[in-house]
């Protein structure tokens, strides 16, 4: 079964026994330590794929902002603004996390939506977030809150732990859905899981995880870390013609089309405009502090495939693509090479298409820059 | 991991360095590029060579850029061990040309190191290859090497694992920085 729509997901019981009491408060680093791991990008990009579209590939953003008119909830409470977008459809998911430090070392977060979208969209990615002042009046009353608290794992390595109250909080963003719970866990190494569920109002679960939660992994804000791929993209931009032949698993010829393509790419967004169009953004991938070059070009195609695309070599790029939407289990496996003959650039692809187990077929293209 | 039709006419290439028509350009070559070190670290080549070993049997179709078929179908065997404790990589490959009274035999040997299996031959002169996966069940393949012409010749190959005995692989050739066609093979593992 497809999991859908994750959202702070939720959850039970999935601390071992090796989980200790609550650390002694103090609130003020506590809150810090939870904001620090609500900030950056995530991405559940990674498990998609791995699932070939199982898990939805979600990209999450969150940064502090500056706040006026919370100070009656508590000393020391905080305001963070969060959005998700889903590659594969046109949504954003926008929320203002009013935090507010409770007894016994927890943080109460309170979850808004905003009285107006595009007053907030993109506010992470902008010069300095921490200048925006949200106030009461931009957001719409809190919907629901999750409680966190820190645990230690067998290591000593703390974990925060985030629930929705028992009884769930009521939400109507899954088709169906009444209520929703939701269990996060976020550890020091910032992989963030989390368990989100939703029910009908018979209490029966209508959509979200079922065992496996959700994995948002952070991604890597170094420019630098994307460069090896960046430096590939640049390299395609521009008009190419050519031929993309398709052959059955005994070699015989299904399909040849000759097209043209137009690729462009800013450093971050990815676009061919051609027969095969596909739309796209590169991320950094990696742990909290690494510096492995490790970027990845998700997109989608115009032919519904999503694709995750990994730089091999400088010139060489393989792509991993599967059909989220679609009814079948369609799949696909390519390597792309950019390369230089006496007559000019090429760009040449190998690739193999799958439903199922089943080879739909084999093919490849050639592409020659257009002058 | 992978010859194919390219194996039978390097079988005794000469040892001389492919010269390039101007203009034209090599790959990169992942064998010794870091970007391709930092991609094949994040999979256990290890284990899945040890998962896949076994002899693969299937048949192999060559065509050219126009997609037409440039050479006859043949038969080939692949069969592969690795020993983990060793970390040696052994490979056998048998191909039976139509017409042939005997079989072609080549012999690999590789290790793996941080991630990269490297592949030599004693048989094909400069001939350079190395593979590393793209996941758990696919694995990427390279070589390079002088034909008989002096032209360079790349090949880049997908190996993408479908179940215990079922695999599909196919790759591009390219001769002197230009696209020369496709190799595709279907293969099943024995017992």
């Amino acid at each position: 079964m497809k999991t859908l729509l994750p959202t702070l997901a939720a959850g039970l019981t999935l601390f071992s026994s090796a989980l200790a009491a609550p650390a002694s408060a103090d609130n003020r680093s506590d809150m810090d330590n939870l904001i620090g791991r609500f900030v950056g990008q995530y991405t559940t990009g990674d498990q998609a794929e791995a699932t070939r579209g199982g898990f939805t590939h979600v990209n999450f953003i969150g940064c502090a902002v500056g706040s006026q008119g919370f100070e009656s909830l508590g000393v020391g409470t905080r305001v963070l603004y969060e959005e998700r977008n889903f590659e594969v459809r046109p949504v954003h998911y926008q929320r203002v996390l009013v935090l507010v430090p409770r007894e016994n070392a927890t943080i109460e977060t309170r979850i808004h939506q905003v009285a107006d979208k595009t007053k907030f969209l993109g506010l992470c990615r902008s010069e300095s977030p921490g200048t925006f002042v949200v106030k009461p009046d931009l957001l719409l009353p809190s919907e629901c809150s999750q409680f966190y608290t820190v645990r230690y794992d067998a290591l000593g390595k703390d974990i925060w732990i985030g629930d929705t109250p028992q009884e769930g909080c009521p939400s109507k963003w899954f088709p169906g859905s009444e209520k929703m719970t939701s269990h996060v866990e976020i550890p020091a190494d910032r992989l963030i899981r989390v368990w989100g569920r939703f029910y009908d109002a018979q209490g029966k679960q209508v959509g979200g995880v079922e065992d496996e939660p959700y994995l948002y992994l952070p991604l890597q804000d170094e420019r630098a870390a994307r460069g090896p791929l960046e430096n590939l993209l640049k390299k395609m931009v521009g008009k190419w013609k050519g031929t993309e032949r398709k052959f059955d698993a005994n070699g015989a010829l299904i399909s040849s089309t000759t097209n043209t393509e137009a690729i462009a790419f800013d450093g971050r967004k990815f676009e061919n405009a051609g027969a095969a169009a596909s739309q796209g953004t590169i991320v950094s991938m990696g742990t909290a502090g690494g510096t492995t070059p490790d970027g990845r070009l998700y997109s989608v195609s115009r032919d519904g495939l999503q694709n995750v695309c990994r730089l091999q070599s400088a010139d060489t790029l393989a792509c991993s693509s599967w059909d989220y939407l679609g009814a079948n289990n369609r799949w696909k496996k390519s390597l792309e090479t950019l390369t230089k003959d006496a007559n000019g650039e090429l760009r040449s692809s190998n690739f193999q298409e799958f439903d199922d187990e089943n080879l739909v077929s084999f093919g490849f293209s050639e592409f020659r820059r257009e002058q | 991991m992978r010859r194919v039709s390219f194996a039978l006419s390097l079988a005794v290439a000469p040892f001389l360095a492919a010269q390039m028509p101007a203009g034209a350009a090599p790959l990169t070559n992942p064998c010794t590029d870091p970007v391709t070190l930092a991609a094949a670290s994040k999979f256990d080549a290890a284990a899945y060579l040890s998962r896949t070993q076994g002899t693969w049997t299937g048949t192999a179709r060559s065509v050219d850029r126009s997609g037409k078929q440039n050479a006859a179908p043949f038969q080939g065997s692949f069969s592969y061990s690795y020993d983990a404790e060793k970390n040696s990589y052994e490979q056998l490959n048998i191909y039976q040309r139509p017409g042939a009274t005997e079989p072609v035999r080549l012999n690999f040997s590789g290790t793996i190191e941080a991630g990269i299996l490297r592949i030599n031959s004693t048989s094909y002169g400069n001939y350079s290859s190395c593979a590393w996966l793209l996941d758990n069940d696919t694995m990427l393949f390279y070589s390079s090497k002088t034909d008989f012409d002096q032209s360079h010749v790349e090949t880049w190959e997908i190996i993408t694992t479908i179940s215990e005995n079922k695999r599909n692989r196919n790759a591009q050739k390219i001769r002197n920085g230009s696209f020369d066609g496709m190799i595709m093979i279907t293969e099943t593992k024995g017992n």
